[in-house]
């Protein structure tokens, strides 16, 4: 069996270098085995994916095909409100618009596997893209008392009810009353939001919201009822495993 | 042609009627019905904590067959054991306070082997156990949790695995306390968390000790580990050992601690000895042996024997005499009682059971860094013999135990005996080697044949 002239242990006959040291094996009897003859088998995960797109090759091309659309929309856009009028017009907005959708179709392939932060980072991009928008007309109006309000706070009732959704291990009604919460949730900031973007801040003791609560008194039962009927029916729960102390 | 069945053995005690027992579960809390749960044992409730991509508190045990592994035929053998082994057939699960196990009844199935092993499985996912049985050419490997059980337990099941595979071979096995019939029912006392039985209420804590130096080193890349496993005569190791007025794990523990010394010498280079931190080894022990139990959770606590080398360089000699008198004065039942009881009462303490999941998850693993990983250089277990049926002992090669590393440790060792194979398996999470390597030519210097083989390379060890 050959050794390592260096550690003085023994080695697998097809061992190519010392598990120890990392000396090569010399051998001046038999030829080496063949690799792979190894006591450990050679593919890491599966050996069906070694000659697969990996996830981050198949999301690079995705993000290159999506640019390419992007720049050819834009560009056959641009040129043609040139042709036709000498001047930049309609199709400013028109790719405002390709770069928002880009951007919204990029930045979570980018954040892949960082949920949250594509969620972040598309919310920040919508809220721009109104901002422009609004600029595009000469002066900053809408888009700050109604627009970035509104965006934001959908993003975040979004964000908020997916993360509590995606925590939960056992999926089934229990989501919907997730989802109930935070639509109730969502329904009373928009209310808020509008009745001050309209009305404005000066008059926000005047701005409680309304049917926004009625609608919020209906659901929050309905989730709590949700609540009970996944965890006591469908899934047997026993409140005393989960909170025993 | 002879179907495959034809070949079983029959069953030296079959049990058709199986009675529907109540289930004991820890905590003197009995809950039957369609939804059964019970609480992790008190050295369990650590690990889902510390839990990560890099700490998998997963360990193996694998058996190197005589001819190649019968996948199907493995996968028969695991369905029908099953059943014998409730506590293992759960997934883990969160509570408000604590995590706790839940019944499992998705299908386990075989895997293949990978390079790298003992990787995490995803224990948040509904229907993921916390062991699996992996095969590869003439390989069978169990990879268990340490939340599930010890390697006593993990041993009993892995033996049992074994012997239904064989017996749907034809070869026919006795069934005793260290192999389970898969016919018979569960014990109540396999389900104890024997912790809670032996903890002593006003028995005053372990003394308390600083940290201990570690091993530097580059990690290697996440989810990739090295195994290093030295293959030596038993009989030869056992002379050995007793030359030098040892038991085969002190001997061993000696020659790791030895390792260290060595190691960090090299390491230390001109720095004042008088700055170094003392070296120390976690040498786990069975607590059944000290304490009568028939659980199978987990039940081991562990010794610490230490060389402080501020004091100087470490003959053989004064490393063997120190890790025996440390180990004698570890294992007596009032020393462990120290360590069980103080364990016990902290996660009894109310203030400790009102403390959220969430939080208590982020206090545990702080305390696992502080209080845990940082006392001890490395970790070296001798399981000791595998005592497999003489049925099928001749049919199995060898047997290693591997242990998983975490970035605290780096380089860890386990050790399991099989005939006159002595198997010596260094899991490590780092680059460079030495440690490994001053351990087995510090036994072929003394006089030991050594065969060693490793999972990867050296250059997968730097670009894997």
């Amino acid at each position: 069996m050959p050794y390592c002239s260096r550690c003085g242990v023994e080695v697998d006959d097809g061992a190519a270098e010392c598990p120890l040291c990392e000396a090569p094996i010399q051998r001046l009897d038999a030829p080496a085995a063949p690799p792979g003859d190894g006591p450990y088998p050679q593919h890491i995960i599966d050996p069906q994916d070694t000659y697969r797109l990996s996830r981050a090759e198949r999301r690079r091309i995705a993000v290159e095909i999506l640019s390419l659309i992007a720049i050819l929309g834009s560009g056959a856009l641009l040129l043609m409100d040139l042709l036709s009028s000498a001047d930049l017009g309609w199709s400013r907005y028109a790719v405002a618009s390709i770069i928002f959708g880009w951007t919204a179709a990029c930045l979570p392939i980018a954040l892949h596997g960082r949920p949250k932060a594509a969620v972040a980072a598309v919310g920040a991009a919508s809220v721009a893209f109104l901002v422009v928008l609004d600029a595009m007309d000469g002066a900053i109006g809408w888009s700050l008392s109604l627009g970035a309000p509104i965006a934001l706070t959908s993003f975040a009732a979004v964000l908020a009810t997916a993360t509590c959704i995606a925590t939960r291990r056992v999926k089934g009604l229990n989501l919907l009353g997730i989802g109930a919460i935070g639509l109730a949730a969502y329904l009373v900031a928009l209310e808020s939001l509008l009745r001050i973007g309209i009305l404005g801040l000066e008059r926000f003791g005047e701005a409680r919201p309304y049917w926004s609560l009625v609608a919020a008194l209906a659901l929050v039962p309905v989730a709590v009822f949700l609540f009970y009927l996944h965890g006591r029916v469908a899934r047997g729960a026993d409140l005393r495993k989960i909170f025993r102390l | 042609m002879k179907h495959e069945g034809d070949a079983e053995a029959p069953r030296p005690r079959q049990d058709t009627s199986r009675p529907k027992v109540l289930r004991r579960y820890s905590d003197d809390r009995q809950y039957p019905g369609e939804h059964p749960w019970f609480a992790l044992d008190h050295a369990a409730i650590i690990y889902p904590s510390i839990l990560s991509d890099r700490v998998s508190a997963y360990y193996r045990i694998q058996a190197i067959l005589d001819e190649k592994v019968d996948i199907p035929l493995l996968q028969r053998a695991l369905d029908a054991l099953r059943p014998r082994f409730p506590y293992f057939q759960i997934e883990l699960r969160r509570g408000f306070f604590w995590f706790f196990f839940e019944r499992n009844d998705e299908p386990n199935l075989v895997v293949e082997d990978s390079k790298f092993p003992m990787q995490r499985l995803s224990s948040g996912r509904k229907g993921v156990y916390l062991y699996r049985v992996r095969a590869h050419a003439d390989r069978v490997s169990l990879e268990m949790c340490h939340i599930l059980t010890d390697g006593y337990g993990a041993m009993i099941y892995f033996r049992s695995l074994l012997a239904e595979y064989y017996r749907l071979k034809g070869v026919r096995t006795e069934y005793g306390p260290m192999v389970f019939d898969p016919n018979d029912t569960p014990g109540p006392g396999e389900w104890e968390d024997a912790f809670s039985r032996y903890a002593t209420p006003g028995a005053p804590g372990p003394a308390r000790i600083g940290p201990a130096w570690h091993l530097p080193g580059i990690g290697l890349p996440v989810h990739t580990m090295r195994v290093v496993t030295g293959e030596l005569s038993l009989s030869a190791a056992l002379a050995k050992a007793k030359e030098h007025g040892a038991t085969l794990t002190v001997y061993l523990s000696s020659v790791f601690l030895a390792a260290l010394q060595d190691v960090q010498e090299a390491e230390g280079g001109d720095a004042p000895r008088s700055r170094r931190l003392p070296l120390r080894l976690q040498v786990p022990a069975n607590l059944r042996n000290f304490f009568p139990s028939s659980t199978l959770r987990n039940f081991s606590l562990f010794a610490l024997p230490e060389l402080d080398t501020r004091l100087g360089r470490y003959e053989f000699a004064e490393i063997v005499a120190r890790v025996k008198a440390t180990m004698a004065l570890a294992f007596t039942p009032k020393e462990i009682m120290r360590t069980i009881t103080r364990n016990v009462a902290t996660a009894k303490h109310p203030v400790v059971r009102a403390v959220p999941l969430t939080m208590k998850n982020l206090i545990m693993r702080g305390l696992y860094r502080s209080h845990g990983e940082a006392l001890y250089s490395s970790l070296s277990t001798n399981v000791g013999q595998a005592r497999l049926p003489d049925s099928f002992a001749a049919r199995v090669r060898r047997i290693d135990v591997v242990l998983p590393s975490t970035p605290g440790l780096k380089t860890v060792a386990g050790m399991l005996s099989h005939g006159d194979s002595l198997s010596i398996s260094f899991g490590s999470v780092i680059e460079r080697r030495d440690l490994e390597r001053a351990f087995f030519t510090r036994l072929v210097r003394d006089g030991l044949k050594v065969r060693v083989e490793s999972n990867l390379g050296s250059a997968d060890g730097k670009d894997a």
